[in-house]
């Protein structure tokens, strides 16, 4: 018998917020249903996209802060 | 989602309560780009962000001098949490009016960190993280804002509910709902799958 899941229970499984027992159905279920397969997939390669966006503030504000935690005095650029 | 080596959080702490500063210098170098992101995505301005950037660190280390500290190791949670107050604090209050500097974008990628790669790949990389970004910007408040807490904050959908009052059905679906919305106009925009990010 497979369980019925649905997107949110792909999101849930995705960043590991699941129960594992409910894990085990999922897993069993996106090897049976195609389509669950696929909608699993595309979030994933979404989701992946979201991991390039990574910025770095400036060279000058990284290197206050750590000026600021060497010395007593918390003075911002 | 990366693996992390080196010293764990909790003994940079220590290590730096203990007058290493070369410990705290870790701690920032370790979490600075994943909470700048996070401030940048809610706030839209690198200046803004940046200076919010410091304040968050002004009150990491004014919490560790003053032993209020006692976050039982759980050292990100907690300065994600530092973060995303201080950045709302400043969106609501400036929210009638609001600045993005998106469409300036070459100031605000400037900043990315890229590996060894040509001009050519690193400009597609550019142009495909600023695309990502401006989708991300796009998305109606409440769905961004699930986005922006499970993906970059690392809350629960449980701590999410919590936070914005809402049911975690109701936070999984507006996550959906944003994840659809992404990966339509990723599809439109032809990015979902580039090559640089994908190499086969």
């Amino acid at each position: 018998m497979t369980k019925q899941f649905t997107h949110n229970d792909l999101i849930s499984y995705i960043y590991q917020e699941m129960t594992e027992a409910k894990q085990e159905l999922l897993m069993q279920a996106l090897h049976s249903e195609e389509s669950l397969m696929e909608e699993y997939l595309q979030m994933l390669s979404t989701i992946e996209q979201l991991e390039q966006v990574c910025l770095q503030p400036s060279v000058k504000v990284v290197k206050a802060i750590k000026a600021m935690a060497h010395s007593t005095g918390l003075q911002k650029v | 989602m990366s693996k992390r080596i080196g010293p764990k959080d909790s003994e940079l702490i220590a290590q730096y309560r203990n007058g290493s500063d070369a410990a705290f210098d870790l701690l920032v170098d370790r979490h600075q780009s994943k909470i700048y992101t996070t401030i940048v995505l809610i706030v839209k301005d690198q200046k803004v962000a940046e200076d919010l950037l410091q304040d968050v660190f002004v009150k990491v280390v004014n919490t560790l001098h003053s032993d209020k500290y006692n976050e039982e190791g759980k050292f990100q949670p907690w300065v994600m949490r530092v973060a995303h107050n201080l950045a709302i604090d400043h969106f609501r209050k400036s929210k009638r009016y609001p600045v993005i500097v998106f469409e300036d974008g070459s100031n605000l990628f400037n900043s990315l960190r890229f590996a060894e790669e040509t001009v050519e790949d690193r400009q597609i990389k550019e142009d495909t993280i600023a695309m990502v970004k401006r989708l991300i910007d796009e998305l109606p408040e409440a769905q961004k804002e699930v986005l922006v807490m499970r993906h970059y904050l690392d809350l629960s959908f449980q701590e999410i509910a919590e936070q914005t009052g809402v049911s975690i059905n109701t936070a999984l679906g507006r996550m959906r709902y944003a994840l659809i919305y992404l990966r339509k106009k990723m599809k439109q925009l032809n990015i979902a799958y580039d090559k640089t990010i994908y190499p086969q």
